[in-house]
């Protein structure tokens, strides 16, 4: 019957309207990969080139900064959008439950200590970017996901926690500055 | 027209708001008009046709001082869409 091919042909056209521009989370990624990123590196360098007494310093103002930061700016895209996709949907819950595991695993610093904790963070950091990549169909996300893993497996060797800083920094180099910056350009 | 078709699906800008808010989780009344490229008036009848159908959910609310339109398909219509979607196929196989 061709009226009904045609009815078929027409619900397929408008569900492949809905295919949108998916590069709206590089934000998030971009956002939480350098201040993550500085903030190691400057926990490593107030560490071993300075006598301040809390080299950790930038990582509660830093981060701090960036849940603010990132409230601003969903606040903003959801205001923004006219449409809520699936995929945004699997997105969002995919990283509310990254952020409840991260800090679960935060708790856990003071009885296993950083050198354990650290590379739990990275293996994580590859959880969410691989299942990202997965949804979002985008490559760059899942290889930085297998580097975060390789960060967390040589992680886990390491008793000094100037390396762990150093692995940690790497690890969200990989996973979520370049893919993040490789999803913007997609625009 | 082919018998025993939902006739409330079976108009094609009905078709084609129901076959959008299947594929997403829900979208605003400018969106909706935009991929149908329907005019503001007839989508708005529509809209109201397929809500007093209980197809869809609709939440009116405003974004800054403009009223913003939210739509969603409920479970009386997802079962209504793919109930129509095997009866084209049907009518093909």
């Amino acid at each position: 019957m061709k009226e009904a091919e045609k009815q078929l042909q027409y619900i397929e056209e408008m569900i492949a309207t809905t295919k949108g521009n998916l590069s709206g989370g590089s934000i998030h990624f971009l956002l939480w990969g350098w201040l993550v990123f500085a903030a190691a590196l400057l926990n490593y360098i107030l560490l071993n080139y300075t006598d301040y007494s809390s080299p950790w310093i930038a990582w509660p103002v830093l981060m701090s900064l960036g849940a603010v930061l990132a409230i601003y700016l969903g606040r903003k895209q959801s205001k923004e959008s006219r449409v809520v996709t699936k995929i945004d949907k699997m997105l969002v819950q995919l990283w509310a439950g990254f952020g409840i595991t991260l800090f679960v695993v935060l708790l856990a610093m003071g009885a296993m200590g950083p050198t354990k904790v650290y590379p739990m963070l990275m293996a994580l950091y590859g959880l969410g970017t691989f299942v990202s990549g997965g949804i979002l169909n985008f490559k760059p996300l899942q290889i930085g996901a297998v580097a975060a893993w390789i960060c967390a497996i040589v992680g886990f060797y390491q008793e000094q926690f100037d390396s762990q800083l150093i692995l940690i920094a790497a690890a969200i180099l990989f996973s979520y500055i370049i893919p993040g910056h490789l999803l913007a350009s997609k625009k | 027209m082919l018998k025993d078709l939902d006739p409330l699906l079976h108009s094609q800008l009905r078709l084609g708001v129901m076959s959008i808010l299947m594929a997403v989780e829900q979208a605003d009344f400018t969106y909706l008009k935009e991929k149908t490229n329907a005019t503001a008036g007839n989508i708005s009848v529509q809209i109201d046709k397929l809500e007093k159908a209980n197809y869809i959910s609709v939440e009116k609310s405003f974004r800054g001082k403009r009223p913003l339109t939210t739509c969603k398909i409920t479970k009386k219509g997802i079962t209504a869409f793919e109930t129509y979607v095997n009866h084209l196929k049907s009518y093909i196989n």
